[in-house]
């Protein structure tokens, strides 16, 4: 009777231990598949900004005998942003500081040529520069509408990565934090896209 | 040594504190949808309008699943109108369906004299950024300053549908939504199928009683019988109890309570029934303006 014992409680160990790691795994995959999904979007986002800036540069320099070392500084932040893409399976804080350190560059950049643009009212005057400034201003809403959804996802999966039970599974197969935008430095006095 | 943990700390705390505070400063809650295309909460619309407007665009959201919904509130309070329409569009989930995300809204602040064009990702594609800045210049913006709060939404969201035409239609004609019934037996039947057995069987049981006409009462209920009797009935009437809940589901027009700002007590919804939102997404497209 007692030789039965062991081994039923044993095996009934064991099948609650698989079963229950496989529900974590299944469900730190789809976590998993939920911040990629979000991160491309992000990704996304920036590009279409990105596509924006030659188009922008082109239009200025048409209108307006520009400031030269604004458009250069727009356009070289601008390839130096696109150059840093993120395999969103390699999200590690450092890469995220990189990529925020340069999109922010190239946010300031753009925000510093839309502030010297107002001193040019040949080029407020022209529909397509107008209609260019909206589209740059829809993109940034975009940039941050997709960023804010990147960190709630992210947040629910580091959450369910550190938390106990969870945690133990995602030592065992290797599901990593990953990292989060962060409010930038000076964030608040960036310059304003306002119409 | 211990300098840096505590400044990390105090840097937590204060970053804790903002974030605790940040949606209490950025707005109040918005409200559950309505069931209607139109809502009017700031009372710059007659009824006669409302109806009017609502009517076509449920018409249209019936026709071609796009859903083109207009929002007034009479102030921001503080709220930028672009994270204000983004939330209304979130909480409500503006579209025919989730994969098209095909939704529109067009959002007025009265007192702030803002509006906001917020656009689903799936009408990001006939209503790109700069025609809604377009929308907004030529038609909402002129109209508002000279005070025709209809024929500015009017014509802006009649814009709007000539752009959405063709771009979606309504394959679920019932619902503007759903998935759902993939094949197989439909649930409606299985539903059907299993009161009609209930009624059958609860018939059949029912020894003979005069049970139909006390509807949901039963057991101490006022129209209750004499205890002698009551043994008899059991299983009789309880059995209909749902019907006369099932009923009315999103009426159209009609006053609604709360909200709005006329003397006679109309709220400002109208539209008929379009179906019910499809859960829309938004990706922050659109654009803004002022009058």
């Amino acid at each position: 009777m007692r030789s039965f014992v062991l081994p039923i409680v044993l095996i009934g160990l064991g099948l609650m231990l698989f079963v229950g790691g496989c529900n974590s795994y299944n469900s730190f995959v789809d976590m998993d598949e939920n911040t990629e999904n979000a991160w491309s979007k992000v990704q996304s986002a920036y590009q279409r900004r990105a596509d924006l800036i030659p188009n922008l540069v082109a239009t200025v320099k048409g209108v307006a005998d520009f400031e030269k070392e604004t458009l250069t500084a727009v356009t070289e932040a601008r390839s130096k942003a696109t150059s840093i893409n993120i395999d969103p399976s390699n999200l590690t804080p450092e890469k995220m500081k990189e990529f925020q350190a340069a999109q922010g560059q190239l946010s300031q950049s753009l925000g510093r040529l839309l502030m010297v643009s107002e001193q040019y009212p040949q080029l407020q005057a022209s529909q397509n520069f107008r209609e260019l400034q909206v589209q740059l201003e829809g993109t940034e809403n975009r940039i941050k509408v997709e960023r804010d959804r990147y960190n709630d996802v992210v947040t629910q999966y580091n959450k369910k990565v550190r938390r106990f039970p969870g945690s133990l599974f995602a030592g065992l197969f290797g599901f990593d934090q990953r990292a989060q935008f962060e409010a930038e430095a000076g964030a608040q006095n960036a310059p304003k896209v306002e119409f | 040594m211990t300098f840096p943990t505590a400044k990390r700390a105090v840097y937590f705390l204060f970053s804790a504190l903002l974030l605790a505070t940040a949606p209490a400063l950025a707005q109040e809650a918005v409200p559950e949808p309505t069931g209607f295309l139109v809502n009017d909460y700031a009372g710059l619309l007659s009824r006669q309008e409302v109806e009017q407007l609502g009517g076509k665009l449920s018409q249209y959201a019936r026709r071609t699943s796009t859903q083109i919904v207009v929002v007034t509130e009479t102030a921001l309070n503080g709220a930028d109108p672009f994270s204000r329409g983004l939330a209304y569009f979130e909480k409500w989930g503006i579209g025919g369906s989730r994969e098209n995300s095909n939704g529109v809204l067009l959002y007025v602040a009265k007192a702030d004299r803002k509006v906001r064009i917020v656009t689903g990702y799936g009408a990001e594609g006939f209503l790109p950024d700069a025609l809604s800045k377009r929308i907004i210049d030529q038609i909402i913006t002129p109209n508002f300053r000279e005070g025709r709060y209809f024929r500015g939404l009017d014509r802006a969201t009649s814009a709007i549908m000539e752009l959405g035409e063709g771009e979606y239609i309504n394959d679920t004609p019932q619902r503007g939504q759903q998935k759902k019934a993939k094949g197989g037996i439909p649930t409606l039947l299985i539903i059907i199928l299993v009161v009609l057995i209930i009624i059958f069987l609860s018939r059949r049981g029912g020894g003979g009683d005069d049970d139909d006409d006390d509807g949901g009462y039963y057991r101490g209920g006022r129209y209750d019988m004499d205890r002698r009797r009551r043994r008899g009935r059991r299983g009789g009437g309880w059995f209909f109890f749902p019907f006369p809940m099932g009923g009315g589901y999103r009426g159209g027009g009609g006053g609604w309570p709360g909200g709005g700002g006329s003397s006679d007590g109309w709220g400002g919804f109208g539209g008929g029934g379009f179906g019910g939102f499809g859960g829309g997404l938004t990706g922050g497209g659109g654009a803004g303006g002022e009058w």
